[in-house]
């Protein structure tokens, strides 16, 4: 740059200001100045980038990478169906609402250098969720005022579809009425950083049915209690989806959708009708008179193992698990109590042991009210069938038949001569083991052991068939080991083996006392005689469907083992129908049908208490066996021995057979479906004439009146008759056709011994109210009764 | 005034012979140095605030860009236009334009849009600006008139007094509200006196002091700190001067400054790519403002910010030269200051940014965003070109 400039100063120009020669020289020395400062700047960005590149590298990825909201997007839980497809579980969409406090101050423009707000959107979305939700607008202010900067504060939860999109309808049109307003306040105003998020409810649109079996999921839909729910987990659960940012090979962040897989739909074996007929009559029964402790009940497809239903009087609503509404304070307080002692024991197992009344010293309310609480629910959702095992009693007279004719020891055509009672000695007691009837059937062949339900017959058969044997025949038949039936929790029960075996144990083995086993177990070993030998696994889920609702996996039944021969079924069968027919199962005969069945009715420990679990197990039609109905009730609300009336469990038999059978398309003998009138009118009221031998009803009447008056005061006869030793006499009648199998009390020589089988004791002392009391001797005893001494009894 | 009436001579006799009409130089590098600078910043603008941008305001990420880009347009137009009227005419309006621009400095102290507890914008007619601005030009305009006016008077005490006296008004007035503002003006006052007046050793002793106060304080600072466990201060300013020292400490008031260090490390030598930050998504505050030097070492690594550096000392290597060759010492006191206006903004800025000295609100010239910044930095360049128009060739 050529310049003028020395002209201007020396020659033409003579202002009083030049731009003095050492002007120049500090210009330049300024300017060398800033450009020293500004290089010595560029070196300390090229020592921060040098030293630094890696690390404040990855501070700024893993920076941007946890900033960007990685949202879950849930899955959906599977639903479950009944094996016609009608739907027992669901998961429904409901939406939670966020709030982003921070996107809606940040919307509201750039304030940082004093500037106005652009737009006014806090106070708008705060009043547009106030307004439609009609929520109190400071508590929303509140939520988005206390986390300002952050992107995720859940508002509420579970709103439903409809209220979503009403939401979403309303901010629009709030949105554009600002636009189309003449204020230009109300133009800035904007509904911004409010969204849903996606979230499943579990649902049971059924409340309460089957509710042992399908069990319930956890809130958030991840895990399940009880029932198949808890069993199938796994399968119900999908993946959750995710959406997130990653940062690629260039550092751009990518955003990608994950999409949720959702879980697998399972189809149960359960047919919800059925389930409904058997819950209908437990209900009835717990509600009406005597009622009992508990009642169960499971029905299973003989052919296949599939369980069609299983219930027991323990119900509670699957869409609120924890509403102990059938519980009063009172009682959960008294539960808490209990479990206290317990809980102290374990907490202190030094200490000496508390007693009930000292646990307020050392618990507070709500800790006792805590533990009732946990006691109840576990009351209210145990799966008898399944979790509870208990001595049955002559059910399992038939097992100890099948064993002895399998293996040639008896032919069906053999006899016995019951006296009444056998006598043993295990070594230390003599015991005498009393029959049904003390005073002896007489002969009677292996037919008339199983329908007059004698014990003396089936402890010879025990005693020749020996130990060996019997306990093969348990193991075949699946007591005491697992059925792997697709529920949890399942109970094992116990049973001795062939070494621990004494000739008492085997003896009282053989009808049915002195082990334990399930519901399920004797079910299933039931349907393997039904259906010709054929033990199949019993399961719940017959079906597992993808999440499209396309058969995914079909549970075919898994044959076990194969039990006892053809011919030693059919003999069985037709020993049942007997049973049934003419024996001590008439109660549970349903008119139109054959039906064939076996009453049990077992003394529970300790014997002293004299309480008693009765129960029926029978199947239906005989010739061709499509149902298994297993029913047991545990402990009927009567004093002692009057519990023990095998009728009350084939009465509820009769009932649910009745009805179930016709829903599954086996209509009454000369009927079709045309004639065929719902069940609850062909049923007999009770009051009918005894032409109609839906006996069932009747003796159920019988059963509620016989129970009535040993409940009353001693001034009925038949009170003053079973009150005469504090326990039901004997009928004095001869030989009537036998109707009804109960227990009655013997004398002092008359002894059950108990258990050698030392889990049991100790299962047994669980429930013992004293271990002192369960080692004195109880007395047990069976004998018929006929009808008309029943009706003697109840007049 | 004799000067003015000289200079104007040649446009008075247009009837005259071509070939004697004088030669006049106009510097066209430092326009196109300028262009180009504000074409680059309004790329790292859009670059810088297309996120937050989107979501302040309605989804329109171009909000910045768009705002800038026309002020931009506006202050080149403006700056050629002043550039082609004879710088002169400011020397009579530099005491309406300095007590003009006094007056909005106190009425922005009463009537100013509050934001964080400061004032620094008044609303004119719909349109907010900062009269902090337009005090930095109407002072250096002033400065250059008196200095001038003065001559070699300038290196007596008294007038040293008047000039003193008459930056320490404004600088006060700014100084109170941002300080930043007030060490720039008190910075512009300093390096046009330092010019100005044939003395040293009072600069020589006053950038000595404040060197050892760069390199000494934050030492003992530390120690301090460490010493008596301080957590915090009441005092704005303070709390500013802690998170310089130790930003690891005081990571409240440090969040800006260590973002920015964050994106000027994550760089390196060549940078992520133009237009590939990842701290101007939402992490760096400020990111196309007082933190924008830091997204472009980010993006464009070591090389682009020293390219950055060159250009800002192109353009202070230009308006030395317009200084050193302008007619008369107003003009080249108003290049001066224009300099050392440019020059210190960027010295400031790179230093905040870089944490090397504490952190106050410094824009980069020409790059940040602000239309108050760009209209007056572009329209000062109209005048360094107005003096270099005035410039005649042989």
């Amino acid at each position: 740059m050529k310049t003028s400039q020395k002209k201007n100063k020396t020659g033409r120009d003579h202002g009083p200001a030049p731009f003095a020669h050492y002007m120049k020289e500090k210009l330049a020395a300024a300017v060398i100045i800033v450009a020293l400062a500004l290089f010595a700047l560029a070196g300390r960005v090229y020592l921060i980038q040098r030293d630094n590149n890696e690390e404040y590298n990855r501070i700024v990825l893993s920076q941007r990478q946890s900033e960007y909201v990685s949202q879950t997007i849930p899955y959906k839980r599977g639903d479950i169906f009944d094996r016609n497809g009608n739907r027992l579980a669901y998961s429904e969409k409901v939406y939670n609402l966020i709030l982003d406090p921070n996107q809606m101050i940040a919307s509201e423009g750039d304030t940082s250098n004093g500037q106005a707000p652009t737009y006014d959107v806090v106070d708008t979305t705060v009043d547009a969720v106030a307004e439609y939700f009609g929520e109190e607008r400071a508590k929303v202010l509140a939520a988005v005022e206390e986390r300002p900067n952050s992107s995720y504060v859940r508002y509420m939860r579970e709103i439903s579809y409809d209220d979503r999109q009403g939401f979403l309808a309303y901010c629009d049109e709030k949105e554009a009425e600002y636009a189309a307003s003449e204020d230009p306040n109300v133009r800035k105003k904007r509904i911004r950083g409010v969204w849903f998020e996606d979230e499943y409810k579990r649902k049971y649109p059924y409340d309460s049915l089957a509710c042992n079996v399908v069990g319930f999921a956890s809130g958030d839909g991840t895990s399940g209690n009880g029932g198949v729910e808890q069993y199938y987990n796994d399968t119900l659960v999908g993946t959750n989806g995710r959406e997130y940012g990653y940062l690629d090979d260039d550092a751009n962040l990518e955003r990608v959708i994950k999409p949720a897989e959702d879980g697998s739909s399972l189809v149960l074996t359960i047919d919800a009708t059925l389930q409904g007929i058997v819950e209908k009559y437990l209900a009835e029964w717990k509600n009406g008179d005597p009622g009992s402790l508990s009642a169960s009940c499971v029905l299973m497809d003989p052919k296949t193992g599939e369980v069609l239903a299983m219930a027991s009087t323990n119900t509670f609503d699957l869409n609120a698990p924890r509403d102990t509404g059938d519980y009063t304070d009172e009682e959960i307080y008294q539960f808490g109590l209990e479990e206290a002692v317990g809980v102290y024991r374990r907490e202190n197992p030094d200490a000496p042991a508390i007693s009930v009344d000292e646990v307020t010293s050392h618990f507070t309310h709500d800790e006792i009210m805590s533990y009732g609480q946990q006691v109840a629910w576990n009351k209210l959702w145990r799966n008898i069938p399944v979790s509870d095992t208990y001595e049955p009693g002559s059910t399992q007279k038939i097992f100890t038949v099948a064993g002895a004719l399998e293996e040639g020891i008896i032919k069906p055509t053999d006899s016995f001569n019951c006296e009444g009672n056998l006598k043993f000695n295990d070594g230390v007691n003599n015991w005498t083991i009393n029959c049904v009837n003390r005073n002896g059937h007489g002969y009677l062949d292996i037919t008339g052991g199983i329908t007059q339900s004698c014990n003396v017959v089936m402890m010879n058969i025990a005693l020749l068939e020996g130990q060996e044997t019997f306990t093969k025949y348990q193991q075949i038949f699946g007591f005491g080991d697992y059925t792997d039936i697709d529920l949890p929790a399942e109970a094992q029960g116990l049973v001795y083996d062939a070494e621990s075996m004494g000739r008492t144990d085997l003896a009282t083995n053989s009808f049915g006392q002195n082990y334990t086993c399930s519901m399920i177990q004797m079910a299933a070993a039931y349907c393997s005689i039904v259906n010709g030998g054929n033990y199949y696994q019993p399961h719940v889920v017959k079906q597992i469907l993808n999440a499209e609702g396309a058969v995914a996996e079909n549970i075919e039944p898994v044959l076990v083992r194969e039990t006892v021969s053809q011919s030693t079924c059919n003999f069985l069968k037709e020993a049942l129908f007997q049973t049934v027919e003419v024996g001590t199962g008439s109660a549970a005969g349903v008119e139109g049908y054959h039906i064939g069945g076996k009453t049990g009715t077992a003394e529970k420990l300790p014997r002293s208490a004299e309480n008693y679990l009765v129960s029926f197990c029978g199947f239906a039609p005989v010739e061709d066996p499509q149902l298994v109905c297993y029913v047991t009730v545990d402990q009927p609300n009567l004093p002692g021995q009057a519990q023990a009336h095998s009728s009350f469990a084939s009465g509820i038999f009769a009932k649910i057979m009745a009805e179930a059978l016709p829903a599954l398309n086996l209509y009454p003998e000369g009927m079709d479906a045309s004639e065929y009138r719902v069940p609850q009118t062909v049923l007999p009221s009770g009051e009918g004439d005894g032409q109609v031998v839906m006996g069932s009803q009747d003796q159920e009447s019988l059963a509620n009146e016989a129970g009535e008056s040993g409940s009353q005061d001693d001034t009925s006869e038949a009170q003053s008759q079973t009150d005469a030793e504090g326990n039901p006499l004997p009928p004095q009648t001869s030989a009537p056709p036998a109707t009804e199998e109960y227990i009655q009390g013997g004398g002092e020589d008359i002894e059950l011994p108990e258990p050698g089988l030392p889990g049991m004791q100790e299962l047994e002392s669980s429930i013992a109210q004293s271990e002192a009391a369960a080692a004195a001797a109880a007395s047990m005893a069976e004998t018929e009764e006929t009808e008309s001494a029943a009706a003697e009894t109840t007049q | 005034m004799s000067g003015q009436a000289r200079t104007q001579r040649p446009e008075q006799a247009p009837v005259k012979k071509k070939k004697h009409r004088p030669k006049r130089f106009y510097d066209y590098s430092l326009l196109f140095a300028v262009i180009f600078i504000t074409a680059f910043g309004l790329i790292m603008i859009y670059s810088s605030s297309q996120y937050t941008a989107a979501i302040q305001y309605d989804g329109n990420s171009t909000y910045y860009f768009q705002r800038q880009a026309i002020f931009v347009c506006v202050g080149i137009i403006g700056a050629v236009i002043v550039s082609k009227f004879d710088y002169h005419w400011l020397k009579r309006l530099s005491k309406p334009l300095y007590l003009l621009s006094i007056i909005l400095l106190l009425a922005v102290m009463v009537l100013g849009v509050a934001s964080h507890g400061r004032t620094r914008w008044l609303r004119i007619a719909g349109v907010q600006f900062q009269p902090t601005e337009m005090a930095k030009t109407t002072l250096i305009i002033l400065l250059a008139a008196l200095i001038s006016k003065y001559g070699y008077r300038v290196n007596q005490k008294k007038y040293v007094r008047i000039l003193l006296f008459v930056a320490v008004i404004p600088t006060a007035l700014i100084g109170q509200a941002n300080l930043s503002s007030g060490i720039i003006v008190a910075g512009i006052t300093a390096m046009m006196l330092f010019i100005g007046c044939k003395v040293w050793w009072p600069f020589l002793t006053l950038g000595a002091a404040g060197l050892a106060a760069l390199i000494f304080t934050k030492p003992l600072l530390t120690r301090w700190v460490l010493a008596n466990n301080i957590t915090g201060s009441d005092s704005y300013q303070f709390r500013r001067v802690l998170a310089w020292a130790m930003p690891e400490r005081f990571t409240d008031d440090s969040y800006q400054t260590l973002q920015g260090l964050y994106a000027i490390g994550s760089g390196g030598i060549t940078g992520q790519g133009l237009g590939e930050s990842i701290q101007k998504f939402g992490k760096l505050p400020e990111a196309q403002n007082d933190m924008i030097f830091s997204i472009i070492c980010e993006e464009l690594g070591f090389i682009g910010a020293l390219a950055i550096v060159f250009i800002f000392l192109f353009i202070i290597y230009r308006l030395m030269l317009i200084a050193s060759n302008a007619p008369d010492l107003f003009g080249s006191m108003l290049c001066i200051g224009v300099m050392a206006h440019i020059s210190l903004q960027v010295i400031l800025n790179i230093a905040v940014v870089t944490n090397t000295i504490p952190n106050t609100g410094v824009t980069l010239p020409f790059i940040s965003y602000g239309g108050s910044a760009i209209l007056f930095t572009i329209g000062e360049i109209g005048i360094a070109l107005s003096v270099s128009n005035r410039i005649r060739l042989e």
